[in-house]
C-alpha cells in the first residue's frame, strides 16, 4: 500500500481545506469592517451591543437599511462573477475567459437596458442618486438573461470549431461587447435626458442599489447555482482532458457545458442587471485562486466564491471611503484594479504558452 | 471480453473515412493498428468506445450492441489514451489521474479510490512527480499519466491512439513494455502506431487500415514484403536477424 503517497495527497487537500476556511474567516472580518466603516463611523463597541441586544435606533438603522444590503450584495455579487468566471474557464478550458471578457456581461447589460428603456421597466429620475429606480426587477432580470444567452450561443457555437484557439474566444467576445455597447450606446441615443442619465449611471457598475427587496432575488438564484456547481464540480474537471476524453469516462460533454454556460450566464445577468457591469472580477479571482490551490474545480468552485466575496466586498469599501463622503462606484475600482492584473497575465500567459 | 465490429461505415461531413469494415478484437489480444496517415485509425478506435457513433454496422461488446450500452457503463469496460492531450488548467498528476475513476464515482472519490489511484501512480513510478501541474511535465512523462489515467478506470480494453509518436526511443520501449504486462494480464489493448519494427516485437496480432478498410489483418506471418509494400506503397527490405524481422523502407515506387 503506498501509504505515503495517499498521505502526501490528502495533506495536499487539507491545505486546500484551510485556504477555504481562511478565506471565509476573512470574509467574515471584512464583512464586519465594512459595516463599520462609511460616512457615519460606527465603532466596534456599538456593534457588539448590537450583537449582544442593546439597540441604538440610528445605529440599527443605518447598519440594516443603508450598509447591510450593500455587504450582502457585494459578497453575493463578487461570488456569482467569479465562480461563473471559474467554470466558465473551465467549460471552455480557455483561462482567458470570463463574464466579461466573453461578452455576457455586455449583453445582460444591453438586455437590462433595454427592458428599462423600451419595456418600461423602470421608471427613472433625476436629482437623486438612484437614478433608475427599477419598478419591475423581473422584466430586467429576464431581459438581462435573455440578452445574455445569444452571446453564449456565439461563444459556444464559435468554440466548437477546431481551431478556436483561446485568443479567437476572446477576441468574439470583444467583438460582442462591442456589439453590445453600441446597441447600448443607440438606445441612449433615442432617449430622453433622464433615462439618458439613469442609463449612465447604470453602467457604471454600482452596488449602492442595493435593497432587501432585490437582493432576495439575487441570494435565490446565487445560492442555488453554487450549489449545482458544486454537485457537478467532478463532471467540470473530467472536461478538463478534452470532449473526447470526457466521452469515454462517461458524460457527455455538450450537455453538461450548454446547462454550466447557462446557469453561469443567469447568474451575471442577474448581478448585472441589479448593480450594472463590474468588470475583471470574474477573470482575475479565478486566475489568482486557480495559481494558489491548483484546479481541482470541487476546491476552486468555493475557493472563488469565497475569495470573490471578499475581493469585490474590499473593493466595494474602499469605493466608499477612499474619498469619503463621495462614494465612488465600485466598477470604476474594479476596472482600475483590473485591467493591469489582466494584463500582467496575459503576458504571464504568453510565457507560460498557455495560448499554443 | 471481445468486440466484434460489423460492416461499419463512418463519414466525416458525408466523405467516407471507414467503408465497410469488419473485424474483432478478442480477450487479451495485443492489436497493433497500423497504416498510412489518414487510413482512419483514429476514427477506428474512436468508434470502439462510442466518442463517434457509425452511420452504418453494428459494434457490439460480448454480443451487446454498445449503441444500446451507457456511456457511464461503457466506460468501465473500455478506456482510452487520446492522441493529445489537451492543456489542463492547473491540475496536478494526482488530481488529473483521479478523474479516470469517475465512471466510479457520483460525487467525491472514495478512499477506495485514492488507493488505486496511489497503486497505479507507485507501479508506473511516478511518484515524485505526483504532486507536480501536468502542463509541466516531459512528452514521456505526460504520456505515462495519460495512460495511468487510463489503468485507474481498470478496462478489460485499452485503446490507445499513436501513445509513442513523439517520445525517445526509450520511452516507447518503457510503454510498450507496460502495455505488454497488462495484456498479460487479459486485458485487450488495441493501439494504433506508425512504427512497425516495433509493433512486430510486441503485438501478437495486426489491423492493417487503407483505404478505408482492413487491408490484411492476422498474425505476425502478415507482415511480410508484399503487404507492407501494398500497405505503404513504398519498397522495403525485410531482414530476418535471431529470429526478428526487420522492416527498412528502400524508396518509393
Amino acid at each position: 500500500m503506498p501509504d505515503k503517497l495517499i498521505h502526501k495527497y490528502k495533506t495536499h487537500n487539507k491545505k486546500r481545506w484551510l485556504f477555504i476556511m481562511g478565506t471565509f474567516i476573512a470574509l467574515i472580518i471584512v464583512a464586519h469592517f465594512a459595516v463599520l466603516s462609511g460616512a457615519i463611523n460606527i465603532s466596534l463597541h456599538e456593534l457588539f451591543n448590537l450583537w449582544s441586544g442593546n439597540i441604538d435606533n440610528t445605529v440599527w438603522h443605518v447598519i440594516l437599511k443603508i450598509r447591510l444590503p450593500r455587504v450582502i450584495g457585494a459578497i453575493i455579487s463578487g461570488m456569482a462573477l467569479s465562480v461563473s468566471g471559474c467554470v466558465i474557464q473551465s467549460l471552455l478550458r480557455n483561462p482567458l475567459a470570463s463574464p466579461f471578457t466573453l461578452g455576457i456581461s455586455g449583453a445582460s447589460a444591453f438586455g437590462a437596458a433595454f427592458a428599462i428603456i423600451v419595456l418600461g421597466a423602470g421608471s427613472s429620475y433625476a436629482g437623486s442618486n438612484d437614478m433608475a429606480s427599477v419598478t419591475n426587477p423581473y422584466w430586467i432580470t429576464g431581459s438581462a438573461f435573455f440578452w445574455s444567452l445569444s452571446s453564449v450561443i456565439i461563444i459556444l457555437i464559435l468554440s466548437k470549431y477546431r481551431g478556436a484557439t483561446p485568443e479567437i474566444i476572446i477576441l468574439s467576445g470583444i467583438i460582442i461587447s462591442s456589439l453590445f455597447g453600441a446597441g447600448i450606446s443607440a438606445m441612449q441615443y433615442f432617449s430622453d435626458n433622464v433615462q439618458l442619465a439613469s442609463i449612465i449611471f447604470w453602467t457604471f457598475g454600482d452596488l449602492g442599489r442595493s435593497e432587501w427587496d432585490n437582493l432576495w432575488i439575487l441570494i435565490l438564484l446565487v445560492i442555488p447555482a453554487l450549489i449545482f456547481f458544486m454537485w457537478q464540480s467532478w463532471n467540470y474537471k473530467s472536461l478538463q482532458a478534452g470532449d473526447e476524453y470526457a466521452k469515454s469516462l462517461g458524460i457527455n460533454p455538450v450537455k453538461i457545458r450548454l446547462i454550466g454556460m447557462i446557469v453561469a450566464s443567469l447568474i451575471t445577468a442577474s448581478v448585472v442587471s441589479f448593480y450594472g457591469i463590474i468588470a475583471f472580477v470574474g477573470l482575475v479571482v479565478p486566475h489568482i485562486v486557480r495559481r494558489l490551490i491548483g484546479g481541482d474545480d470541487f476546491f476552486l468552485i468555493p475557493a472563488s466564491a469565497l475569495f470573490g466575496g471578499v475581493f469585490l466586498l474590499l473593493s466595494d469599501t474602499l469605493a466608499r471611503t477612499i474619498i469619503s463622503p463621495v462614494i465612488l462606484p465600485v466598477g470604476i475600482l474594479t476596472s482600475f484594479l483590473g485591467a493591469p492584473l489582466f494584463l500582467f497575465l496575459l503576458i504571464k500567459g504568453v510565457g507560460k504558452g498557455y495560448w499554443k | 471480453m471481445n468486440i466484434e465490429i460489423r460492416n461499419i461505415d463512418f463519414a466525416y461531413n458525408g466523405e467516407n473515412v471507414l467503408s465497410n469494415l469488419s473485424t474483432i478484437v478478442n480477450k487479451g489480444d495485443f492489436i497493433a493498428l497500423v497504416g498510412p496517415n489518414g487510413s482512419g485509425k483514429s476514427t477506428f478506435i474512436k468508434c470502439l468506445n462510442k466518442i463517434l457513433i457509425p452511420q452504418k454496422g453494428v459494434i457490439t461488446l460480448n454480443n451487446i450492441n454498445i449503441a444500446n450500452i451507457p456511456l457511464k457503463d461503457l466506460a468501465k469496460e473500455i478506456t482510452y489514451v487520446p492522441q493529445n492531450e489537451q492543456k489542463s488548467l492547473g491540475l496536478n498528476v494526482f488530481d488529473y489521474i483521479i478523474t479516470g475513476r469517475k465512471p466510479y464515482i457520483n460525487w467525491r472519490p472514495s478512499g477506495n479510490d485514492i488507493i488505486n489511484v496511489a497503486q497505479i501512480i507507485k507501479k508506473l513510478h511516478l511518484d515524485d512527480i505526483a504532486m507536480k501541474d501536468v502542463n509541466n511535465l516531459s512528452g514521456g512523462q505526460k504520456q505515462l499519466v495519460s495512460i495511468a489515467r487510463a489503468l485507474v478506470q481498470e478496462p478489460e480494453i485499452l485503446l490507445l491512439d499513436e501513445p509513442t509518436a513523439s517520445l525517445d526511443i526509450k520511452h516507447q520501449i518503457e510503454i510498450m513494455e507496460l502495455l505488454k504486462t497488462i495484456s498479460a494480464k487479459g486485458v485487450s489493448v488495441v493501439i494504433a502506431m506508425h512504427d512497425i519494427n516495433i509493433a512486430i516485437k510486441y503485438a501478437n496480432k495486426f489491423i492493417m487500415l487503407k483505404n478505408k478498410s482492413v487491408f490484411a489483418e492476422g498474425g505476425k506471418d502478415i507482415i511480410n514484403k508484399e503487404n507492407i509494400e501494398g500497405l505503404y506503397e513504398i519498397k522495403v527490405n525485410l531482414i530476418k536477424q535471431n529470429n526478428n524481422l526487420y522492416i527498412f523502407p528502400d524508396g518509393l515506387h
